[in-house]
């Protein structure tokens, strides 16, 4: 028997063992039947405990549905069991890769409540460390974004940066991810002797560098080819879903907390807001590279505005929040982190809702796979930049 | 595009609020403006309108959706809060409900056909709160907790159990803390480590009496090497110092 | 594995070949939270964990000797951690990497947190810290492959057939998560084996 009459058997049902008919439909154009793909909790390509369930039509994603709360650690509910100092070193482990600027959200919520006037060193200091950490974050994503598809090298090159600036950072703070350096009223401690040269000599091996990631990930054209394209995000969708930061920059509107609603001393300094055309995959990329520019741009100004002077204030034994509410957001290197600190007077907070910019960030992805093709989908999910701790807290 | 484009027709919130209340009438129930945060108190039975009109309103221009989430208000049952962002004026407006059904089943419409954001928004606050949302394309499955997790964990009456079987060793909570935050004098216990302080201390003795040693050591080698009637009496000290800096 | 774990081999050909076991850990990152950023730095250049022989590139459980579960374990995650661990070959190894892992760290109190990995899969070293320096990796590394050049084999994989629950898998592990919440102490298996 040849394998032909095997197969012809099988296409007519007749062969032994059900299940193993195929029926035939139309006249001879391949069909295939719709099947529902997991990819996670724990799958490379979505770096993170994310999961993702596609319903497919052959290569096409006819539906998304992403399915988080893997990483759900209750940070609402042990915030309101936690005083205003042990929420500092709680808020910065939520979205791992940006824990100061995590902080300084709590600590500028506190200060608002209370009216408090931070010393202005410390505000200086406080700005410093955020654009620090703004590019120790984008480096992470440069890297990662790369891997996912498919280039190892820019990892290696975005942790050599981030080695230097994490050392840097250390010096001041005793941390390499989780800083835990604000506190209500200012900062822990007065930087140490040597770290604005040692910063100032950073900006300069940075902005060295950053043609290389230019050359390296932008010109490539295989990198092109998979994200130019890819995945556009119009920025009604955008707003209507209330996609922030880089995602939502890509998309042409030049929304940025530290321009739209300055904080700290952001006033003071040009920062620039990079924006894309239409905003898919290789925008939001684009944009998130540019980012670090500007921000190293903006660092090289705050070195020259830091001056002498106290970096916090005597605190008493126990801060309390006077009753009411607050809203308070600032420009995560993710996009936008808002802190509705609602008090009751008491020596832990009524409630403190994170606004994490990931979360509403990660609602677009069911828009923008859905139509597209499987492969695209990891470059999808890829450059819609988030961390699932961010997502689920 | 700029962001500032329309930044100097932003309306004040007193304006927002008139405008809001010419369109809505009874709907608006009050406004807070502290903090530096303007606060709309909207009727259940605005909730979805006044969202409407935010958004649609040509002064207002609400058009990036910022959160939603809920309030434990006590005794009163839940609240549910929503800010929202314009891009062109830069205006924020917190807009804030008390659900119907108070604690035992909170109610409050779904903004979804207004704003895609409020979807994920509102399942959170389900899951957190157990706030129904009538009009939601679906609240189920629990989105941040385990699907077969029983109880609303950010309602106050939920207790966290491994707070209440096991209380905090240190003294660094607030509960052991009296009103002035003075540390409540509590008996060591088994396993209590040595505060920070004291480690801090019997280093630093260490440290010291090991320098101390080392110059000693150091005086009575020059000592030898200078004079031989210093003899040997700070060399017999050094070593006796020693152990006692490791102990 | 054969022969290997059912003879004890003689002293120089187990010491040779538990030298080329140590030095050859195909290495599985469970990267579920900020720890993994460390984890990923402790195997990028600065830190380099490659050059004690622990091949990060490990495709899936299957082809890996080592797991580090790196990061908070949260109650709806892990049924996946114990399904991963399952799916490993023996002789396998486990490092949990991290105060959360260890045994739920700053979320001690939290409803939704699993109070430490070693009440789903047993644990061989601890690494604590939040996050731990890349160095602390690398130093728990080096523990467990003393404990590897100095074990025996079949004694390793006869305790666990004997006492899975400890050393191995299998048993009555709280694998359903609200007995882990409700629980209290959680007190390792619970008995939750559905």
């Amino acid at each position: 028997m040849s394998d032909l009459d095997t197969r012809e058997r099988v296409l007519q049902g007749t062969a032994p063992g059900e299940g193993l008919a195929i029926e035939l439909i139309g006249d001879g154009d391949l069909v295939t039947a719709d099947m529902s793909l997991s990819i996670g909790p724990a799958h490379p390509a979505t770096h993170g405990v994310f999961r993702i369930v596609f319903e497919m039509d052959g290569e096409r994603i006819v539906r998304a549905r992403p399915v988080i709360g893997y990483m759900h650690r209750g940070f609402e509910k042990l915030a309101e069991h936690r005083d205003y100092r042990q929420i500092m070193a709680l808020v910065n482990r939520h979205d791992w890769l940006s824990g100061f600027a995590n902080e300084l959200g709590v600590a500028l919520a506190v200060e608002q409540m209370l009216e408090m006037e931070v010393p202005e060193r410390a505000q200086w200091i406080r700005m410093l460390m955020a654009e620090w950490n703004r590019v120790l974050n984008h480096l992470m994503f440069i890297g990662s974004y790369a891997l996912e598809l498919g280039a190892i090298t820019p990892m290696f090159y975005a942790f050599r940066e981030r080695e230097d600036i994490q050392h840097l950072l250390e010096a001041a703070t005793g941390g390499r991810l989780h800083f835990t350096y604000n506190q209500v009223g200012g900062v822990k401690i007065d930087l140490p002797a040597g770290f604005l040269r040692e910063s100032e000599r950073l900006v300069g091996v940075m902005r060295q560098r950053m043609p290389d990631y230019f050359d390296l990930v932008h010109g490539n054209e295989i990198f092109r080819g998979r994200t130019v394209n890819v995945g556009p995000l119009p920025v009604d969708v955008a707003t209507s879903i209330g996609v922030t930061g880089p995602a939502l920059q890509a998309t042409g509107l030049a929304e940025d907390a530290r321009v739209t609603e300055p904080y700290l001393q952001y006033d003071k300094v040009e920062v620039e807001v990079p924006v894309g055309a239409n905003g898919d995959a290789f925008d939001r990329f684009d944009v998130l590279l540019r980012r670090i520019v500007a921000s190293i741009d903006v660092i090289d100004q705050i070195h020259g505005h830091i001056g002498a002077g106290p970096v916090n204030q005597k605190l008493p034994k126990m801060v309390k929040a006077p009753e009411g509410w607050t809203y308070v957001r600032t420009e995560n290197p993710l996009g936008q982190l808002g802190y509705w600190l609602e008090s009751d007077g008491g020596r832990t907070p009524w409630r403190l809702k994170m606004r994490t910019p990931s979360f509403s960030n990660v609602q677009a992805i069911p828009y923008l796979v859905e139509g597209q093709l499987l492969a695209d989908a990891i470059s999808i999910l890829g450059s819609v930049f988030f961390v699932v701790g961010d997502i689920d807290r | 595009m700029s962001v500032l484009a329309r930044r100097d027709r932003a309306l004040t919130p007193d304006e927002t609020e008139a405008l809001l209340r010419d369109r809505l009438g009874d709907g608006i129930v009050g406004a807070t403006l502290a903090h530096r945060t303007f606060t709309l108190h909207v009727a259940p039975s605005a909730w979805v309108e006044v969202h409407r009109r935010c958004r649609d309103e040509d002064l207002l221009d609400m058009d990036l959706f910022d959160s939603l989430f809920g309030v434990d208000a006590g005794d009163d049952g839940f609240d549910v809060v929503t800010v929202l962002y314009s891009t062109s004026t830069g205006n924020r407006l917190c807009l804030r409900t008390r659900c119907e059904g108070g604690r035992e089943a909170p109610v409050c419409p779904s903004v979804t056909d207004v704003y895609r954001g409020a979807d994920w928004m509102e399942r959170e606050t389900w899951d957190m709160y157990g706030i129904e949302f009538p009009g939601h394309p679906g609240l189920e499955p629990r989105i941040l907790t385990v699907e077969n997790f029983e109880g609303w964990p950010l309602r106050k009456d939920f207790h966290l159990t491994s707070r209440v079987v096991k209380p905090w060793p240190g003294v660094k909570e607030p509960a052991e803390l009296d009103e002035d935050g003075n540390v409540i004098e509590r008996e060591a216990g088994v396993g209590d480590a040595p505060g920070p302080y004291a480690l801090d201390e019997a280093m630093a003795k260490q440290a010291l009496e090991r320098r101390r040693a080392a110059e000693e050591a150091l005086a009575a080698a020059a000592g030898n090497a200078a004079a031989v009637e210093v003899g040997d009496g700070p060399a017999a000290d050094a070593p006796t110092s020693e152990p006692e800096g490791d102990a | 594995m054969g022969v290997m774990d059912q003879v004890e081999l003689p002293k120089p050909i187990k010491y040779v070949f538990n030298w080329g076991r140590k030095y050859s850990l195909w290495c599985f990152n469970f990267g579920l939270a900020c720890c993994a950023i460390e984890f990923i730095a402790a195997s990028t250049s600065r830190h380099d964990f490659i050059r004690h022989g622990v091949i990060p590139f490990a495709h899936g459980p299957r082809q890996a000797d080592l797991l580090v579960v790196s990061g908070t374990l949260t109650d709806k995650m892990a049924p996946a951690v114990k399904r991963l661990y399952d799916e490993m070959p023996e002789p396998k190894y486990v490092i949990s990497f991290g105060s959360c892992s260890n045994c739920g760290g700053p979320y001690w109190d939290s409803y939704s947190v699993t109070k430490g990995v070693d009440q789903v899969i047993p644990v061989d070293v601890y690494v604590p810290g939040c996050p731990p320096r890349p160095e602390a990796l690398l130093d728990g590394i080096m523990r467990l492959q003393d404990r590897i050049q100095n074990e025996s084999l079949p004694e390793r994989i006869a305790e666990r057939r004997r006492d899975p629950a400890n050393v191995g898998a299998e048993a009555g592990l709280a694998l359903d998560p609200h007995a882990v919440h409700t629980a209290a102490p959680v007190l390792g298996p619970t008995g939750g084996d559905a």
